[in-house]
């Protein structure tokens, strides 16, 4: 077959090729199928409830009813954008699965961008050099170019390559072996001894992992003994909260919350014992009476409670007798303690005025051991204004 | 006792570890090597590896629920092999499969004392003792799957990490991940991917000691080519039977979601194979040391970054475990990993000879240059998407998700570059390679793929992706085919033999290259698959009562009835639905939702696979007997299955192919 | 002639040292960045809607008779909650809710509970049986539209309104009455409260 004939059928395959390739891409580029416009902004959004789908792809009733949305805003005439907008000002941007083109995410497309021009400056500048650092490597290199060189022969002679860049590369590899042939290693003499590591790189060696790893072991053990995951709530009060911090109101819910755990016991005294101190005894009053009546409460709770109760029939209310019967069933529980069997002797002074009496109870008061001084001076002035016959003050 | 055993056998490991570094960096330093001293330190940590394993398992098969790991994630009814999985598949566990694989792996580099006896391999086995006493250290310490069970009441309320604590014995558990429970795949799909994480070490291992060592860079590399072909073929295998395994048992019809704990494994991949192209050109022609340094640092590091982003619980995901210290362990471990290596890489590597001999742009290492280069971009795409979220909230607070439109757009174009690439390089010749040339091996294939995209254009559809896929994959295989017939065919006729023999002695005599284009073939139909169930799927919800039918996609869908079904590890609610097509009964599908121990059921779907792809259901809702029924088409999606095992295969086939060595001009020139 | 040379120092050598050295810095910086996130909960997703003016809504009431809006409750600091009767952390949370909707309702706080995607039967069933507060308003969504508006992304979630109908607080998962009083406390006393995860969601009946 003649060179022509031959050209001439090469060009026809070439058209022919190139033809295929012009009428796909034609076909391919002016294909528009139907696009649903709900369905591919749903594509952009993601399930919130779901791992990774889009609200379009997902099933989920979440899902569904967002898609129904984005539709309804879509039939009402709104943009992409301002849909996009409306599911943004809801959910954090962490629901688009697609990030924005902005400041801040510029990152995401730059850094892939830049690692493709920088490694093509790489690609490009690469440079012929032949640099033997051991003598072993000199016998490598050599190996390796006299290898070329006979695959150079060989594409030359199947026509792998033309004859020019055939010429060009046994030129270089000619003279590249005559160069590694006459080297003479620069560098340390190989395998026998140990290489000379430069005391510099050893030493940065070292101290550049010594540092790495005390860096890492501070890393580890900041995180270990400081860092706590985020605490989960629990239902009941675990000893922990400082009570001073929590209004009234929390308390009160939080004991009506947890109303069957016996920890509350405390948090209700406490409670309780603040609307005492503020006068309010009507909202102290269930409070301390559910204590009385507790089953889990401990002595001293009881006791306080009863108490408490106590005074505020008296004070509050003005009956003494009622008063008494309170205060007499803390002494039950804790008998013999100081501040009932006080209060239970002012009253009996001052709510049904038998002085004689008060004075009895408060001389009671008085054996009682390790009382504090304070409390001792009260009552012994109280008994002394009974033992003179004066009139009540409380 | 048993957790007294399995801590033992884990102390065991971290001391071994320990000896084999100081033994093997004295040897090292001295330069006197002698293998024999170091049989006890690898007893030692293959013993304690193989020990911590066995009783781990052991412990899950005997119920004995005072061992910690044991009352945390097994229960009495989970079933035979799941039960064993129940092994790796909580944290702790899967640690300890991780020390159990890379003793294996350190033992093989032991191994290469035999033949190398020398400093740069002794080196090797020294870093591969430090990566193995991290991790048993972690086994010891953060992660002890040996703990006791210290209070129950049924189940176990609390553990202690001391194992010589008063243990008691719960009478059951909780069971493992109900997820973890559904499918067999489930249990393949972790080892497979450990097989393939932690052989990369070796490789790193064995740059780091040449580095430290300035021992040149054809010896690193081809002593550690082995291992990382078994590393990129388990990873591969791993990678697939993961997606396959998530399109079966998660109710939502894909198989990659661009999941972070996912992308965590696609990262190293990407890399690995870049490496491996890579090592190739430097092997060949002693150039790209510098890549290769780069590379497989960061294959390494990469492994150790998707083993911290699954298990750190800085991110919320399907994988994610809960939040303990062994996150930072981790994150500091990579930080001594990168930070040593780069630094390593830094003052050393002008001292390891590095010849570029890039004659000409147009040849194979030309292209394989384009492709490390498009490999590198690829795995910057995905770690910058997968880490930019959480970098930046940690900087500005803000949120911003990253998913499959964002890695789409940068991975489709990338891989149909790959592609081409994949069709060009095979049969450009080393050094240089005219134009005509390497055109007359590509013309006819190309030829044949555009007749192909016209067909499909015609009878299949016009959307443009489908096309392109299928000219590029056409291409692709085309050029691999005709190559070897071309090159058999000459040689049949200057031998005067057989094609059929030249072929097979083409093969034979260089197993690995031909081992390369099955992988290739392997990934052209991957990428085939993946074109054709993206764009060619279908789906539709519809609502159906008892009795009802439906027509779908060619096929008639019949409900029968709901059910619930009583198992020994699970209760299922489903539907029956009869599935025929052409009248012809196919199957009876039964989607549902698989409840387990856990208050939270799982949604199972049914799959119903034919030639032309498969028929998904989901049972989405189920209100008295009426249904909400998802139905998903996937195009011929067993394309992406068998060219993923394809592409592993090819890689299992060159990991066996003998030996690579300096072919003679003639099998040089032709390749 | 090639150019060849053989010259102990490379060029490319610094131009390698320095790109190692800048993937160093790069290294440094990630590694602190994800440090910063421990101790964070990854569940923790943050609200637009903080210290924004918190989105209107007119929903059905639970047990009939009409529909309310948000602006009927203006001048009151309104707390929303999500529930379902399929949501197990909701029971849990239930008593909780009921309680501090009664205790704080003599400071100016109204409690609205909203059924998410639930039938209103099964809703009202589980009122009954955990019991309800005169105080609280109970309603329910159709198509999830309040829901979307806040941004819920399971449930229980719940959010505060001060007085001025800007969104101050929002707590995701199960609450309790501590951290809904301490919640109530900062807002009364004029502060923003903020996000805080107190405890599991749950965002579907079946949940995958």
């Amino acid at each position: 077959m003649s060179a022509d004939r031959r050209h001439i059928m090469e060009m026809t395959r070439l058209v022919v090729t190139a033809g295929l390739a012009i009428a796909i891409a034609f076909s391919v580029l002016t294909y528009q199928p139907t696009v649903d416009r709900a369905e591919r902004l749903g594509q952009l959004i993601k399930c919130p409830v779901c791992s990774g789908e889009s609200i379009a792809d997902s099933g989920t009733q979440l899902a569904d009813d967002m898609m129904t949305l984005v539709r309804e805003r879509l039939d009402e005439g709104a943009t992409d954008a301002q849909i996009v907008d409306e599911i943004l000002a809801s959910y954090s941007g962490a629901v688009l699965l697609d990030p924005e083109l902005k400041g801040s995410t510029a990152a995401l497309w730059l850094i892939p961008a830049a690692i493709f021009v920088g490694g093509l400056v790489l690609v490009v500048n690469r440079r012929r050099r032949a640099d033997p650092v051991e003598e072993a490597d000199i016998a490598r290199q050599r190996d390796a170019v006299r290898t070329d060189l006979e695959g150079v022969a060989w594409q030359r002679e199947t026509g792998e390559i033309d004859l020019d860049t055939a010429d060009r590369l046994t030129d270089l590899y000619r003279s590249e072996l005559a160069v590694l042939e006459d080297a003479v290693p620069t560098g340390p003499v190989a395998s026998a001894e140990p290489p000379q590591v430069g005391p510099w790189s050893r030493r940065t060696i070292l101290g550049t992992t010594m540092l790495v790893t005390a860096f890492a072991a501070v890393l580890v053990g900041a995180f270990i003994f400081l860092g706590d995951p985020e605490g989960t709530g629990t239902g009941v009060v675990d000893g922990e909260v400082d009570l001073e911090s929590v209004s009234n109101e929390t308390m009160e819910s939080v004991i009506a919350a947890n109303a069957d755990d016996p920890q509350i016991d405390g948090m209700r005294l406490a409670l309780a014992e603040r609307y005492f101190s503020e006068g309010s005894y009507s909202r102290a009053f269930p409070h301390y009476l559910a204590l009385a009546e507790s089953d889990t409460a401990d002595r001293t709770q009881v006791a306080t409670s009863l108490t408490r109760l106590g005074w505020m029939t008296y004070d509050g209310n003005g009956e003494a007798e009622t008063a008494i019967a309170l205060l007499d069933q803390a002494l039950n529980v804790t008998p013999g303690a100081p501040l009932p069997l006080y209060l239970k002797g002012q009253i009996t002074w001052c709510g049904i005025d038998r002085p004689d009496q008060a004075a009895r109870i408060f001389d009671e008061v008085l054996e009682a051991p390790d009382l504090d001084s304070t409390v001792r001076d009260a009552v012994e002035k109280d008994l002394h204004a009974v033992e003179n016959g004066e009139p009540c003050q409380t | 006792m048993l957790s007294i055993l399995g801590y033992a056998s884990v102390a065991a490991g971290v001391f071994g570890s320990g000896w084999v570094v100081l033994e093997s960096l004295m040897q090292a330093r001295d330069a006197h090597i002698d293998r024999r001293r170091l049989r006890a330190p690898m007893g030692t940590l293959g013993g304690g590896a193989i020990l911590a394993m066995a009783t781990l398992v052991l412990a899950l098969v005997v119920d004995d629920f005072s061992v910690s790991y044991v009352a945390t994630n097994h229960a009495l009814s989970t079933p035979f092999p799941y039960n064993v999985a129940t092994a790796w598949a909580a944290l702790e566990g899967s640690i300890v499969l991780w020390g159990l694989v890379l003793a294996g792996f350190t033992y093989s580099v032991y191994a290469g004392l035999r033949r190398s006896s020398d400093r740069q391999q002794m080196g090797a086995l020294a870093v591969m003792g430090l990566v193995a006493l991290f991790f048993f250290g972690l086994m010891a310490t953060v992660a002890n799957p040996f703990g006791v069970c210290v209070s129950a009441e049924q189940i176990c309320t609390a553990t202690s990490d001391f194992p010589f604590a008063a243990s008691v014995t719960p009478l059951d558990g909780p069971g493992p991940n109900p997820l973890l429970q559904n499918h067999i795949l489930m249990s393949i799909h972790p080892p497979l991917l450990y097989l393939g994480y932690v052989g990369l070490t070796v490789p790193f291992a064995h740059a780091m000691s040449a580095l430290a060592l300035s021992s040149p860079g054809a010896i690193w590399l081809a002593r550690s080519h082995r291992s990382t072909l078994v590393a990129w073929t388990f990873l591969t295998a791993g990678i697939v039977f993961g997606g396959w395994w998530a399109y079966e048992v998660f109710s939502w019809g894909g198989y990659w979601a661009w999941d972070p704990v996912e992308n965590a494994s696609l990262m190293p991949w990407l890399v690995a194979t870049a490496f491996l192209h890579s090592s190739l050109v430097q092997q060949r022609r002693n150039m790209l040391q510098a890549w290769n340094f780069v590379l497989v640092i960061g294959a390494f590091a990469l492994t150790i970054l998707g083993t911290f982003l699954t298990r750190s619980g800085t991110i919320q995901s399907v994988h994610s475990f809960t939040q303990s210290a062994i996150g930072p362990t981790i994150l500091a471990f990579l930080a001594v990993v990168l930070l040593g290596s780069l630094g390593l890489f830094a003052t050393r590597a002008h001292l390891v000879s590095d010849s570029p001999r890039l004659e000409s742009f147009v040849s194979r290492e030309g292209t394989f240059l384009a492709n490390n280069l498009l490999l590198t971009v690829f795995a910057f795409v995905v770690i910058a998407g997968t880490t930019y979220p959480m970098i930046l909230e940690a900087i500005t607070g803000e949120q911003i998700g990253v998913r499959e439109p964002f890695f789409n757009r940068f991975a489709v174009p990338l891989s149909f570059l790959l592609l081409f690439l994949m069709g060009v390089g095979p049969v450009a010749g080393w050094r240089a390679i005219s134009g005509r040339v390497l055109w007359s091996r590509i013309h006819g294939p190309l030829q044949v793929a555009l007749v192909t995209g016209v067909v499909t254009l015609i009878t299949v559809s016009r959307n443009g992706w489908v096309v392109l896929a299928v000219v590029a994959s056409v291409f692709v295989i085309g050029v691999i085919v005709r190559h070897l017939f071309h090159l058999a065919s000459r040689s049949s006729r200057a031998r005067g033999t057989a094609i059929g023999t030249e072929i097979r002695r083409l093969v034979m005599n260089d197993q690995r290259y031909w081992a390369g284009q099955v992988s290739h073939i392997g990934v052209a139909l991957l990428a085939l698959g993946i074109a054709l169930v993206a764009n060619l799927g279908t789906s539709e919800v519809v609502t159906l009562e008892p009795g009802e039918q439906t027509e779908f996609a060619g096929y008639t869908l019949l409900y029968d009835v709901p059910f619930t079904r009583e198992e020994p590890d699970k209760t299922v609610e489903g539907v029956r639905i009869e599935v025929s097509r052409d009248g012809e009964p196919v199957t009876v599908a039964e989607p549902g939702r698989h409840i387990f121990n856990s208050p939270q059921p799982i949604l199972t779907p049914a799959v119903v696979s034919g030639l032309d792809g498969d028929l998904y259901l989901m049972m989405r809702r189920l209100d008295g007997g009426t249904v909400d029924l998802q139905l998903n088409t996937s195009p011929m999606i067993w394309l992406l299955w068998a060219g993923g095992l394809v592409a592993a295969g090819g890689g299992a086939w060159a990991t066996m192919a003998r030996r690579w060595r300096v072919p003679s001009p003639e099998v040089a020139g032709v390749r | 002639m090639p150019d060849v040379v053989l010259p102990r120092a490379r060029p490319r050598g610094t131009l390698l040292r320095w790109g190692a050295i800048a993937g160093l810095v790069m290294v440094v910086a990630v590694t602190l960045s994800f440090a910063s996130r421990f101790g964070d909960n990854p569940d923790m997703v943050d609200s637009p809607l903080l210290d924004n003016p918190a989105p209107a809504f007119t929903v059905p009431l639970l047990d009939g008779g009409g529909d309310v809006s948000l602006s009927d409750l203006g001048g009151e600091v309104v707390v929303i909650n999500f529930f379902a009767s399929w949501c197990v952390e909701c029971r849990k949370e239930h008593a909780d809710l009921v309680a501090t909707a009664e205790a704080f309702r003599d400071r100016g706080v109204r409690f609205v509970a909203i059924s998410y995607q639930d039938d209103p039967e099964a809703s009202r069933r589980f009122l009954d049986e955990l019991g309800r507060s005169e105080h609280t308003i109970y309603a329910t969504d159709p198509g999830s539209r309040t829901a979307i508006a806040y941004g819920v992304f399971g449930i229980p979630e719940t959010f505060f309104i001060d007085g001025d109908g800007v969104v101050v607080g929002k707590i995701i998962g199960e609450s309790n009455a501590l951290v809904l009083g301490d919640a109530l406390d900062t807002i009364l006393a004029g502060d923003t409260y903020g996000t805080e995860v107190a405890g599991n969601q749950r965002s579907a009946p079946d949940e995958d």
